[in-house]
C-alpha cells in the first residue's frame, strides 16, 4: 500500500535576489514497510524535498510551487499549519543528522521524550514516562530509567542520536524521515544504528525514507532508491537494479568515484567539475556540463523521465529512441 | 633504508584543569608511547575512529605542539632539539593539508598572496618574476586556471579550495607532506578528483605522504601500509590491500567489517559490537578495547599489550592476536 506519493514536486525559496527553484520535477512513492533510500551529493535537494514533506517550508521562506505531496490519499500541501501539527511528530517524524542540535541541552532527555508524547495523545505523566523508557529500552539503551534522567551533555554521540530516534518513535508514526542520521558518528557506533533503523521499521511496519550522501549505507538497508543530482530526480529504482546495472550516467560515476575494500590500484574514477549551485544550474540536462556522454542535444533539451523494463525509471536522453539520431 | 620519519615512544599528555586555580586534576592520554617509521616515497595511512589521536599525533610530528614524551628524527635529525632557525629551514621539506580548505585560507587574501606568502615567510631567493612564474607553475600543477590567482577563497568551490592549499603545500617542494582528512569536507565526486591528484603528484615527486582519515576503504586505496589506532595507541600496523590479508587485531576486523560495501548482491555483515569507545580521560588500565572485545580474557583487563612484531613488517598489540588456519 502506498504510504505517501510527492508528484512533479517544485519548491521554490525567496531570497534577498530573488526567487530561486532549488528542486524541480521531483516524483516518488514509498509503500508502508519499505525503506527508501535518497542519496545525492551536497545540493541535490535531499534535505529540501524531507522538509517539503514536513511542512516545514513556510518557516523557510519556501513554498512548493508545483505538484503534490499525498500523505495515505491526503493532500499534505493543502493542510492548514494546525492540521499539519497533528501530523507532524505523530504521523511523519524526522530524525536530523546532528543530534546534539535536536536536544535541548538543559531538560533531561526522558522529559523531552515525554514532552512530545504529551503532545501528540492523550497520556498521563506516568503512563509517559513508563512508554518512553520502553521504547528507550526497545532501542538497545542500557539502564534507560538512569539516561531517562541524564542531561544530553552526559550521553555519548551515539546514546544521544538513540535518544532523537526514540522521540521520533515514541507516537508510533506511519512515516520516518531520517536526514543523515549517522554522519556524525563513528563507524562501529554507525552500524549500530544502522540496524537498529532496519529491526525497527520491520517491527512496526512503518516507512523510513533514509537520506544519506553514503551508497554503503543506502545498498545495505533500502529497499527502493532514488538518485538525485541538482534539483532533479535523475533515477529511481530497487536498489540490486540501481547499483548493478546503474543506467543514468550520474549514477554510474557516483558508483565508481567511491572507493571500496578490495580496489584494485589506480581503478577510482572521478566525475570532473563541480556540483552546480542553485543559482547556476545548466540549462537543458543538468548534469550535461559532467558527463561524458553528452551531446549537443543535451545542452538543450530537458530529458523526460523515462520508464525502463525492469521497474526502473531514469531521467536521461540516452534511452530515448531518437538518441541515435540526435547530434 | 633508513627511514625519512622515526617516531620513538612518542607521548602526548594534555592537563586537565578544574577550579579558579586550574589545578591540574588528570591527564587526557591523546597520544601514548607510539612508535613507528615513516619510509621515504610510501604512503603511510591512519586509521582510527574520532578521539583516537590521529590529528594530535599529525600536530606532534611536524612540531606544532611539543610531545610530552619520546623523539621525532626526521632526516636525521630530531626536531624537538634543533634550533627555531633550523626548524623553520626544516619546514620547507614537511608540509600538511588539513580537513577543512575554507578555513586553511585567509578569506582575505586572493590565491596568489596566499601562495606568495610562503616564498616571502621562507625568505627563498627568488625573484617576483620567478615567484609569479612558479604560483603558475604550482596552480597547473594541481589543475586550476591562471585566473584562479586572482580569486578569493569564497569565489572558489570547497575542491578548488583544496586544490589551492594542495598547490601551497607544494609550493617548496616538500618531501614529506601529512594530510588529515584531505577529503572528509568534500563531496564524493569531488574527494577522487583530489585523490587521484594527490596520487599523481606523489607519483611525480616520489612524495612521502602520512594518510590520516576515518575512512578505511579511502586510506587502504590510497596507502601502502596502515596504522591502526584506538584510544591513542597503535593496535595494528598492516600492509594495505586489506581485503587481501586478515586483521590481526578483534579492533581492526570489527572496523573492517563496519564498512558498508556499495553492492546489494555482498550484503555486510554487521559485527556484533557492543557499547562505545570509552573517554578520553577515563582509558581502561589494560587493554583500552578490553570493555568492547569478544574475544578478552583476564588478562587483558589488568596488563595493556605491547606493539610487537608478529611477522615481519606487521605489528600488533593484542594479547590474543587473532590467528587464521
Amino acid at each position: 500500500m502506498t504510504l505517501l506519493t510527492v508528484e512533479n514536486l517544485n519548491v521554490s525559496f525567496k531570497t534577498r535576489d530573488g526567487a530561486v527553484e532549488p528542486l524541480s520535477n521531483i516524483s516518488f512513492e514509498i509503500d508502508a514497510g519499505e525503506i527508501l533510500g535518497l542519496v545525492g551529493e551536497t545540493g541535490s535537494g535531499k534535505s529540501v524535498t524531507a522538509q517539503a514533506i514536513m511542512g516545514l517550508l513556510p518557516f523557510l521562506n519556501g513554498w512548493a510551487s508545483a505538484g503534490r505531496i499525498l500523505f495515505n490519499g491526503q493532500d499534505l500541501l493543502a493542510l492548514c499549519e494546525t492540521d499539519y501539527q497533528r501530523l507532524r511528530g505523530n504521523q511523519i517524524s524526522l530524525i536530523s543528522q546532528n543530534p546534539m542540535t535536536s536536544l535541548d541541552p538543559v531538560y533531561k532527555v526522558g522529559d523531552q521524550i515525554v514532552e512530545g508524547l504529551k503532545l501528540h495523545m492523550a497520556i498521563t505523566r506516568t503512563n509517559a514516562r513508563k512508554r518512553a523508557v520502553d521504547v528507550m529500552t526497545s532501542l538497545g539503551i542500557p539502564n534507560a530509567e538512569k539516561v531517562f534522567n541524564q542531561y544530553p551533555h552526559q550521553l555519548s554521540g551515539g546514546l544521544k542520536q538513540r535518544i532523537v530516534i526514540a522521540m521520533g518513535l515514541c507516537a508510533d508514526p506511519r512515516l520516518l524521515i531520517a536526514d543523515e542520521p549517522t554522519t556524525a558518528l563513528d563507524v562501529t557506533v554507525q552500524a549500530q544504528i544502522i540496524e537498529l533503523f532496519k529491526q525497527t521499521t520491520q517491527k512496526h511496519h512503518i516507512g523510513l525514507i533514509m537520506i544519506t550522501h553514503d551508497l554503503g549505507i543506502i545498498s545495505h538497508l533500502c529497499h527502493r532508491v532514488v538518485v538525485m543530482y541538482a534539483g532533479n530526480v535523475v533515477e529511481t529504482g530497487r536498489v540490486e537494479s540501481v547499483f548493478t546495472e546503474p543506467k543514468h550516467p550520474y549514477t554510474r560515476a557516483l558508483l565508481s568515484c567511491i572507493p571500496k575494500l578490495g580496489m584494485a590500484d589506480r581503478s577510482l574514477h572521478a566525475i570532473p567539475g563541480n556540483v552546480p549551485s542553485v543559482r547556476t544550474y545548466p540549462c537543458g540536462c543538468r548534469y550535461h556540463p559532467r558527463c561524458a556522454q553528452a551531446k549537443p542535444y543535451c545542452m538543450e533539451n530537458i530529458p523526460e523521465i523515462i520508464q525502463l523494463k525492469n521497474n526502473t525509471q531514469v531521467k536521461c536522453h540516452q534511452f530515448t529512441p531518437q538518441w541515435g539520431a540526435v547530434s | 633504508m633508513t627511514p625519512l620519519v622515526e617516531i620513538r615512544h612518542l607521548s602526548k599528555f594534555f592537563p586537565v584543569t578544574s577550579g579558579l586555580m586550574h589545578r591540574k586534576t588528570g591527564e587526557l592520554k591523546a597520544v601514548n608511547d607510539v612508535s613507528f617509521d615513516i619510509f621515504r616515497g610510501e604512503s603511510l595511512g591512519v586509521v582510527g575512529e574520532s578521539g583516537c589521536g590521529k590529528s594530535t599525533l599529525a600536530r606532534l610530528i611536524l612540531n606544532l605542539i611539543p610531545p610530552s614524551n619520546g623523539k621525532i628524527t626526521f632526516d636525521g635529525q630530531d626536531i624537538n632539539r634543533i634550533g627555531k632557525s633550523r626548524l623553520r629551514h626544516l619546514r620547507r621539506k614537511m608540509q600538511m593539508v588539513f580537513q577543512d580548505p575554507h578555513s586553511s585560507l585567509d578569506p582575505r587574501n586572493s590565491i596568489y598572496r596566499s601562495l606568495e606568502e610562503v616564498f616571502k615567510i621562507q625568505k627563498v631567493p627568488l625573484s617576483q618574476q620567478q615567484i609569479n612564474a612558479r604560483i603558475l607553475e604550482l596552480l597547473g600543477m594541481v589543475g586550476l586556471k591562471p585566473e584562479h590567482c586572482r580569486s578569493y577563497p569564497h569565489q572558489l568551490s570547497g575542491g578548488q579550495k583544496q586544490r589551492a592549499v594542495i598547490a601551497r603545500a607544494l609550493a617548496l617542494m616538500p618531501e614529506f607532506i601529512i594530510l588529515d582528512e584531505p577529503t572528509a569536507a568534500l563531496d564524493v565526486s569531488v574527494q577522487a578528483q583530489i585523490i587521484l591528484l594527490l596520487q599523481q603528484l606523489g607519483d611525480k615527486f616520489r612524495m612521502t605522504y602520512l594518510f590520516i582519515s576515518h575512512d578505511l576503504a579511502l586510506v587502504d586505496y590510497f596507502c601502502q601500509r596502515i596504522i591502526v589506532m584506538y584510544l591513542g595507541r597503535i593496535v595494528e600496523i598492516t600492509q594495505a590491500n586489506l581485503s587481501q590479508r586478515q586483521p590481526r587485531h578483534p579492533y581492526t576486523k570489527i572496523l573492517m567489517e563496519s564498512v558498508y560495501i556499495a553492492d546489494p548482491l555482498k550484503k555486510t555483515r554487521v559485527p556484533h559490537i557492543e557499547g562505545e569507545v570509552p573517554s578520553l580521560f577515563n582509558i581502561p588500565k589494560g587493554c583500552a578495547f578490553e570493555n568492547r572485545c569478544v574475544y578478552a580474557k583476564e588478562i587483558c583487563r589488568l596488563e595493556s599489550p605491547n606493539l610487537s612484531e608478529i611477522q615481519p613488517g606487521e605489528f600488533v598489540a593484542c594479547h590474543f592476536p587473532l590467528t587464521y588456519a
